[in-house]
């Protein structure tokens, strides 16, 4: 009966350590160098959406007004 | 009464330079580093999104004369830190900044090599700007460039008008200082 009981003590002591790793992993985060926390953070940091609509606007306007007048009512 | 359709642009037209340069591919492969460059130089989301804005507008009018000599995402980044370099300057010259902290690089010496703790993911960016801002300008652009894994240190040498040894060197200095700021804004 004695192995049996420090089989389940063994196996309740590594479950609770597990635990209290998961718990702190949750609760934290832990980088070790600056390059990978700003790695990290600009993963986390996608562009808002307007910039993509204001940079094609922009551009397309900008195409738009290099052809002369005439390619442009016409498309030619 | 003319009819509003009338006046419409050709449909060749309507299809944008956008599709047909494939500018677009080039904006959303690269437009995450620099954003992300520009909000961290520049420290402010609007300014940011307007950097953003010019920078590919800008790269856009050169883009027919881009030979391909360097990397799209390093001739990018080359046209973004010209552009917030010049912002700043422009910003200095109208208010006081403060620069960096000379106290803090002094005790950034001895720092140990303790890892980085944040508890939550939404202060993380509030904190790497606070860390960032204290530091010499030089120190943080070469954090963000080393930052990305698509840039050798040749890149990073060339961006910052430097060697590479001297990156290597920097760089070390950079780290410790960024990780003694970082410990004070917890």
């Amino acid at each position: 009966m004695e192995p049996d009981s420090h089989k389940i003590r063994m196996s309740q002591e590594q479950q609770t350590r597990q635990e209290e790793a998961a718990l702190q992993k949750s609760s934290g985060l832990e980088f070790q160098t600056a390059d990978e926390v700003i790695r990290y953070d600009a993963a986390q940091t996608p562009p808002p959406q307007r910039i993509e609509r204001r940079v094609r606007d922009s551009v397309n306007r900008e195409e738009a007004e290099r052809l002369p007048w005439w390619r442009r009512w016409f498309g030619g | 009464m003319a009819d509003a359709n009338e006046f419409e642009l050709p449909a060749a037209t309507r299809t944008g330079a956008w599709e047909t340069t494939g500018f677009g591919a080039v904006y959303a492969e690269h437009a995450r580093a620099i954003y992300y460059l520009a909000l961290r130089i520049l420290g402010d989301e609007t300014q940011a999104e307007d950097a953003t804005h010019d920078v590919f507008v800008k790269a856009f009018r050169k883009f027919g004369q881009f030979r391909g000599e360097s990397a799209v995402r390093t001739w990018l980044y080359r046209i973004a830190i010209n552009h917030c370099r010049n912002l700043l300057q422009s910003w200095h010259a109208r208010k006081m900044i403060s620069g960096a902290d000379d106290l803090l690089l002094e005790r950034a010496s001895a720092v140990d090599e303790n890892p980085l703790r944040v508890l939550e993911t939404k202060e993380l960016g509030q904190r790497i700007q606070r860390t960032l801002d204290v530091l010499p300008e030089e120190y943080r652009l070469l954090l963000l460039l080393v930052a990305d894994e698509r840039l050798s240190y040749n890149e990073v040498a060339g961006l910052t008008g430097q060697s590479a040894d001297a990156v290597r060197g920097k760089l070390h200095r950079a780290r410790r200082a960024f990780a003694a700021a970082f410990v004070q804004t917890a």
